[in-house]
């Protein structure tokens, strides 16, 4: 059974679509890729599912026994979706300890108190690594701890499904290892569903169990890594774009572009 | 008709001040509170000149380079500190420090001159205007605004220092990477919108009078009419100035004067809470990403925290 | 750690005093302001200007909460008084309705306006200044309209309050009391609201609005809470301070007299932090009785003496001896840390 389904999801910038009717399901416990080239609408659709953008259009958006259709972003969070944005926003002013407790005591419609948030905190800090910096401030944080950081407290919240976007780009091959051991770890220890946009290849093949391609926001093929590799639609729509095509696939972790963007994403 | 020529007149005026108190912010998210009071000093010191016997030319000529001087004055000085401060921390520091320019301002003035009024008789009957009769200074105060605001366009759409000042408004960073100085562009700035205030001192002062106690009214009405305009967009402040003009004739004529100023206060509120981004709608750009872009405005290459790296991760994301 | 730290907006939330600590700063300082009439000897005028600023702080405390709190500019503390301050005003006094009834009316009829307004800013996503404007026209439609109305209130002679008089309040230093009793009731409110759940919401949509609703906060549920708490208490102290004083006119709510006196007190002692508002308030009164000889030159010198606060402690009095008084109990202590995220 689906854990989300959407159906005709739909978003025009000023007429031009970055998402265009996309049908999508993903089951309880999946790990899916979603991939595709710059511009493709992957961040936008993440952005629809988190409730951050409003749609332009959107016949079903189910989550588990919820429905969604035109949910805030605080009431998709409470319903069980854990979102964490490509360059993950902070609380300036706190520590790490403290921005995790606020994704712990918030995650849920019922509000946890002070000291069972904290708590929760430190036990989410354990499991991605960050106990030790848990005193420092957030803004002390590398790249790599930020995005653990925002995964934090995106987990601290008890998500049933996480949206990640480009988690692995620009990382080192040691930060890759951590991140994509990690999310494996969240889906087989504690059950959690993943819906993911990547532009690193090899983490896609490591990872995935499914691969979404989406192109000019449609979803160009789905299926195992390898068999969407074969796919010629894939291969010409990555032709398409300069250094980002096949070659890329098996380049070296952080090769890729890894900026969502274009006049399609627009707006910024 | 008749409330047509006379919200023009007025609205001139408004939209003079708007544009001069919007470029400033448009450029570098200061709101300038003190505003109102540097026209009231400006019409102050050029009554003090015509009342010493002075020639009106050199009265309005001191009005317009005092205004000038204290603009640059002011923002060399208190606000060089706030320029080093970035997004909500500058916005709030620049009032109150704008706000304690204007109680010094108007302090002194009201301490010293207390019952001084800046006014340009212009001599000669009314003059018939489209069946209507126009008294000589209003006119003369309409023209004004109208070259002034004129002058203003031609020196931003024609002139190199115009398109520079253009690009900063629209996009600091792109301008910086153009060769385009920030610094040197906000002196134009200030220049200009300090000449503006000395421009709506003249203009006041033929229209009717400027008194000493005006300054907080011409400031609160400076800011409506930018933020009607849409904060930081000229061409907006310049048509939000002669529609509430016009807003503010009809009323009169209409609802009386006593509500008029609750009209005038009503449509502009609405106009803002319907169209934030401004009476001329977006123009390729979104004025509410200001907050965001204050952070990197002005300020040198020598201050990229990690803060200022969010918010640009923040603007690239779709 | 100290009282001071608990009291600045930087300290951290992990940490949560006990009732007793967590609450001293508010009773040490009502302890402070109550001593006032016993120490004024009896000079009505001194407690007159006590009045006013304890006034003057409650209306501080209110923009503190709403825009230290949420960052909603709302510059309508003064108009959101007035309307509670006239509306108890005048359906007692014309009608004969009983203070019991009016006042609350009055406080009700503030918060709904507040909220009003905030609803409007957080539905259509206004920014910072947007909201300040919004807020200021909306600030000077209730004066004009109290200019306006001449008939019923008096215009800009005012009107005198007769519901009230003869009872406990008027009565100035029992009045006093009562306006510092609401004062304290703001104070402990204030410090309840940092110490629950709300205070981690405010501190993190203060900090990144987006970020908070990611997290799950309710964003725009938390800021018209905000302005609905800042509206009530800002009506309560207007339409109290109205029934104290006897008198009501326009200037008495301008925005001129109130909010950009509230905004220099709450910027000036500390933005966000519990006891700004009693610090800023209780030096820009002082400003003004120490500069009042100085007849109309008053003006000026205040705003150079603002100038050079601003300049010099941008953050705020409280903050920065907070800071200064952490980093030398560290010293003391052998440790060199600093106050995480402190600012």
């Amino acid at each position: 059974m689906a854990l989300l389904t959407l159906r005709g999801l739909t978003k025009r910038f000023g007429g031009l679509p970055a998402v265009d009717g996309i049908d999508l399901d993903v089951d309880t416990g999946e790990i899916v890729a979603l991939i595709g080239p710059n511009g493709a609408g992957k961040t936008t659709l993440l952005s629809l599912v988190a409730g951050i953008v409003p749609p332009t259009a959107c016949t079903t958006f189910r989550f588990g026994d919820r429905d969604l259709v035109g949910a805030a972003v605080h009431e998709v969070r409470h319903a069980g979706i854990g979102t964490v944005r490509q360059a993950p926003t902070r609380f300036p002013s706190m520590s790490v300890r403290e921005e995790v407790a606020v994704g712990a005591r918030f995650g849920r419609a019922e509000t946890l108190d002070h000291r069972t948030a904290l708590h929760r905190a430190d036990e989410v800090l354990d499991l991605v690594g960050l106990r030790e910096q848990a005193a420092a401030p957030v803004t002390s944080l590398t790249l790599h701890g930020t995005r653990l950081l925002g995964l934090a407290r995106a987990l601290a919240g008890r998500p049933d499904l996480l949206l990640l976007d480009e988690p692995m780009a620009g990382l080192t091959p040691g930060e890759l290892e951590h991140a994509i051991a990690l999310i494996r770890a969240l889906r087989d220890e504690h059950g959690l569903t993943v819906l993911w946009v990547e532009h690193v290849m090899p983490a896609v093949d490591l990872l995935a169990e499914r691969v979404v391609v989406m192109d000019v926001g449609r979803v160009l093929a789905e299926g195992d890594p390898a068999e969407v590799r074969r796919d010629p639609a894939v291969i010409a729509a990555y032709l398409g774009v300069p250094d980002a095509g096949p070659a890329g696939w098996a380049g070296a972790p952080g090769a890729a572009p890894s900026e969502e963007g274009g006049p399609r994403a627009g707006g910024a | 008709m008749a409330i047509v020529l006379d919200g023009s007149v007025l609205g001139l005026q408004l939209a003079v001040l708007g544009v001069g108190i919007s470029l400033v912010f448009g450029l570098s998210g200061v709101l300038d509170l003190a505003y109102g009071a540097k026209v009231v000093a400006a019409a102050i010191v050029g009554s003090l000149v015509l009342a010493g016997g002075g020639p009106v030319l050199l009265g309005v000529a001191v009005t317009v380079g005092l205004a000038v001087v204290l603009s640059l004055g002011i923002d060399r000085t208190v606000l060089a500190p706030v320029y080093r401060r970035h997004g909500e921390a500058r916005v709030v520091l620049s009032l109150l420090v704008t706000l304690a320019v204007a109680f010094v301002i108007d302090g002194v003035l009201v301490s010293r001159w207390p019952h001084a009024a800046f006014s340009l008789a212009v001599a000669g009957p009314p003059v018939d205007v489209l069946g209507v009769r126009m008294r000589g200074g209003s006119l003369l105060a309409a023209g004004l605004g109208l070259v002034a605001l004129a002058a203003t366009f031609l020196l931003l759409h024609t002139t190199r220092a115009g398109r520079a000042i253009r690009c900063v408004i629209q996009d600091e960073e792109g301008a910086q990477l153009c060769g385009i100085e920030p610094a040197r562009v906000r002196t134009v700035v200030v220049v200009l919108s300090g000449a503006l205030a000395g421009v709506v001192a003249v203009a006041q002062g033929l229209a009717s009078s400027v008194a000493v106690a005006d300054g907080f009214d011409l400031t609160i009405l400076a800011v409506v009419v930018a933020v009607v305009g849409g904060l930081g967009r000229v061409a907006g402040a310049a048509v939000a100035g002669v529609v509430l003009g016009l807003v503010h004739a009809l009323a009169t004529a209409t609802v009386g004067a006593s509500a008029t100023w609750v009209v005038l206060l009503l449509a502009a509120a609405v106009t803002i809470v319907l169209r934030p981004e401004g009476i001329l709608g977006l123009g390729g750009r979104a004025p509410r990403r200001h907050t965001a872009r204050w952070s990197r405005r002005i300020a040198g290459p020598d201050r990229t925290t990690d803060d200022d790296a969010a918010d640009r991760a923040g603007e690239g994301r779709g | 750690m100290s009282l001071l730290d608990s009291a600045v907006t930087g300290a951290p939330l992990e940490r949560r005093e006990g009732l007793l600590r967590g609450y001293l700063p508010v009773v040490l300082a009502v302890l402070v302001l109550g001593l006032v009439p016993p120490l004024a000897g009896g000079s009505r005028y001194l407690v007159s200007v006590a009045t006013l600023l304890v006034v003057l702080v409650t209306y501080g405390v209110a923009f503190n909460v709403v825009f230290g709190g949420t960052g909603q500019l709302l510059l309508c503390i003064g108009a959101l008084a007035a309307v509670a301050a006239y509306t108890s005003a005048l359906l007692s006094g014309e009608l004969g309705w009983p203070l019991a009834i009016t006042l609350p009316l009055g406080v009700a009829l503030a918060t709904t306006g507040g909220a009003a307004l905030s609803w409007l800013a957080v539905r259509r996503r206004l920014d910072t200044i947007f909201v300040g404007v919004v807020t200021l026209t909306a600030s000077l439609v209730v004066h004009n309209l109290l200019l306006g109305r001449r008939e019923l209130t008096g215009g800009e002679t005012g009107l005198v309050v007769q519901a009230g008089s003869g009872t406990a309040l008027r009565d100035p230093v029992l009045g006093y009391y009562a306006v510092l009793a609401l004062l304290a009731v703001g104070l402990a409110g204030h410090r309840a609201i940092q110490r629950s759940a709300l205070g981690w919401a405010f501190r993190a949509i203060r900090d990144d609005a987006e970020a908070a609703a990611l997290a799950g906060i309710d964003v725009a549920r938390t800021k018209v809470l905000a302005a609905a708490v800042a509206s009530a208490l800002a009506g309560a102290a207007g339409s109290l301070y109205a029934h104290v004083e006897g008198f009501v006119s326009p200037t008495t709510f301008a925005f001129a007299t109130v909010d950009v006196r509230v905004i220099v007190a709450v910027a000036f002692g500390g933005l966000g932090t519990l006891l700004g508002p009693v610090v800023g308030g209780v030096v820009v009164t002082l400003l003004d009785e120490v500069l009042r000889p100085l007849g109309q030159l008053r003006l000026a010198v205040y705003g150079a003496v603002l100038l050079v606060l601003f300049l010099a402690v941008p953050r705020g009095a409280v903050p920065a001896v907070g800071w200064s008084w952490h980093r030398a109990t560290a010293r003391w202590r052998g440790r060199g840390t600093s106050p995480a995220g402190g600012r």
